[in-house]
């Protein structure tokens, strides 16, 4: 009976996991073109260049830029590429859809002139190699729980959402998903949850399963850089198409009309045009 | 696209055409120099001006001027201006499909 419960659970799990990873697909030449090369992480920043604005572009290798944002603009995006010099570039969201689903992008950021809204991965970044495994000491703690707070990374202040409903693996197996585990300054134990019920990474705190009022620790993430000053002036986005270019169309146009003049100046015999 | 590649799609689409439509030698030439003379200024114009209206009015340029050259200049190109607007109309929307598969 056991087996079958467990059985029909995973079997739920999976359904559940295979309808919610549902890839969103970009309105976009190149990432098209580069999806292999492309990672999947949603992260938000905040444009903080120190020209005090940062360029949107048409893609990572062109000229042309979309859109040129001041510091401080919030910025937010699912995709992400690195080119070969390493620089990674956002697939800025406009929150917009194509006719046929796809997202449309504002244009591609370097993630360099902007600051990185920490997240599940900043704390990632700074406390991995802190992380250990699910302690037995643990076991049972989900029995009698009536909820459970789900944060957007321990320290973090901010709540994602909150479990009104343990599920069944969750008392009964918690070690198969909650293998990430890590241990504040304070000593309270927490668990990561790569999915739960339509949230994305988040943790959870076992010594204190439904407190909601942790409050926001600066030194659990390193410090971010300097607050660069929004510009002034907002230069208008460039057409990527500079004075050199102008200057060799119009060498050619000129060229041309030359040789146009030279080899048919004397003209045709003019033939039957179509009206 | 590249100045580059964009006249070199063009020659060879268009130039495929014009073959076919009859074009022989010095008409051939004509026809190039033509394209030389259109196709980079109408990709520049592309570039700097942005909507649809910029786009029909830079093709309708670009089918006038070659009609003109071909029908002023040519030896014996039976219809230039129909043959310019089919040209021109069979490269741009080849030109559509080809950046949406890039």
């Amino acid at each position: 009976m056991k087996k079958l419960i467990l059985f029909l659970t995973a079997a739920l799990l999976l359904a559940t996991t295979a309808f919610a990873d549902i890839l969103i697909t970009l309105d976009d030449s190149f990432w098209r073109a580069h999806q292999d090369d492309c990672a999947y992480r949603y992260r938000s920043y905040t444009v903080n260049s120190p020209a005090g604005y940062a360029a949107l572009w048409e893609s990572p290798t062109s000229s042309k830029q979309t859109e040129t944002l001041p510091n401080g603009t919030r910025l937010g995006g699912l995709w992400h590429y690195t080119d070969k010099t390493g620089e990674t570039w956002l697939a800025a969201q406009s929150g917009e859809q194509s006719e046929n689903g796809d997202e449309i992008i504002r244009g591609w950021c370097r993630t360099s002139d902007c600051l990185v809204v920490p997240d599940e991965v900043s704390f990632e970044e700074a406390h991995g190699a802190e992380f250990e495994g699910w302690d037995p000491a643990y076991d049972g703690i989900f029995d009698r729980v009536e909820e459970v707070v789900l944060w957007k990374y321990p320290g973090s202040g901010e709540v994602e959402g909150t479990l009104k409903e343990v599920p069944d693996w969750m008392r009964d197996f918690p070690e198969t998903e909650l293998d990430i585990c890590w241990r504040d300054p304070q000593g309270r134990m927490w668990a990561y949850l790569n999915y739960i019920f339509g949230y994305r990474n988040v943790w959870i705190c076992l010594d204190d399963l439904g407190n909601t009022d942790f409050e926001k620790d600066e030194s659990i993430l390193p410090p971010q850089g300097p607050a660069y000053p929004a510009a002034d002036k907002l230069p208008p986005p460039s057409s990527g198409t500079g004075g050199l270019t102008i200057a060799a169309v119009a060498a050619v146009v000129a060229v041309t009309i030359l040789l146009l003049w030279m080899l048919f100046r004397k003209g045709a015999p003019k033939t039957n045009t179509e009206k | 696209m590249s100045f580059v590649v964009s006249l070199a799609l063009t020659l060879l689409l268009e130039g495929t055409l014009a073959l076919l439509w009859g074009f022989r030698r010095r008409d051939l030439l004509l026809f190039t120099l033509a394209n030389v003379l259109t196709n980079p200024l109408a990709l520049l114009l592309h570039l700097l001006f942005r909507g649809w209206v910029v786009v029909a009015a830079v093709e309708l340029a670009a089918i006038v001027t070659e009609g003109l050259l071909f029908a002023r200049l040519s030896e014996g190109i039976r219809g230039p201006w129909l043959f310019s607007v089919f040209a021109n109309a069979f490269s741009f929307s080849l030109g559509l499909v080809i950046d949406k598969i890039i």
